[in-house]
């Protein structure tokens, strides 16, 4: 299962966020900027926590996914920053394009780790479609 | 008898030198369209058809203001959006 090699990715995100945090420019003595740091790494660490609370013990068991509105807007969170860093650490050679319709990828050329990072980056966007789809439907 | 209009030239005066504050949102190759409209209407509440449009220029274009007013509730606005992991930016007018 991916679990754990997404537990890997999301731990590469303690350090540097999936983003760049533009801050405000005038902060002279960096509290904002500790503060603005802080609580998006604090924020997308609960997120994270909650991802793969729900990958280990519920996903991967029975497949089944009960969750709270609240719930399932850090899942949401979580894969978009995972998705992110996939994209940064080791999908970076392959085209906008190809990333978002899928055409001219060819997984045969790609390696083992490539191949793993695709793959989880594919199933955390359609997990990222269902819950949208519940809570939008 | 023109205390009105004196009145209201100095606050029109004051409010032309206060620029307003713009959120403004970058695009990335990575989160799905439906996602970044979802975001848009939870954290602004715009209907479908105004997220979507936000979205479309975003990824068309590359950004799209979503919201201008006040450096305070711009910098809250900017900081939401990016616990959302959306690439977004405060830029005041010039």
């Amino acid at each position: 299962m991916i679990g754990p090699y997404v537990q890997r990715i999301a731990n590469t995100l303690d350090d540097t966020l999936a983003i760049d945090p533009h801050l405000p420019e005038d902060d002279q003595d960096g509290l904002v900027r500790e503060f603005w740091l802080g609580d998006l790494k604090k924020h997308l660490k609960d997120d994270c926590a909650y991802l793969l609370e729900q990958l280990d013990q519920h996903l991967s068991k029975s497949g089944e996914l009960k969750v709270s509105m609240g719930q399932a807007e850090a899942m949401l969170r979580a894969c978009a920053a995972i998705r992110l860093r996939l994209r940064q650490s080791h999908l970076g050679g392959l085209s906008d394009n190809a990333l978002e319709t899928g055409e001219g990828i060819d997984p045969a050329a790609m390696d083992d780790q490539q191949k793993l990072a695709h793959f989880t980056f594919s199933v955390l966007a359609g997990l990222q479609e269902l819950l949208i789809e519940a809570l939008e439907g | 008898m023109t205390s009105a209009p004196v009145t209201e030239k100095k606050k029109k005066t004051k409010e032309q030198t206060v620029a307003p504050w713009r959120v403004v949102v970058l695009n990335d190759p990575v989160n799905l369209m439906s996602y970044v409209v979802m975001v848009f209407r939870k954290v602004f509440g715009f209907d479908r058809e105004k997220a979507h449009k936000h979205m479309m220029e975003v990824h068309q274009l590359g950004r799209s203001t979503v919201w201008a007013g006040d450096r305070e509730k711009a910098e809250a606005y900017v900081h939401t959006l990016q616990q959302w992991q959306l690439n977004a930016i405060l830029e005041q007018d010039e």
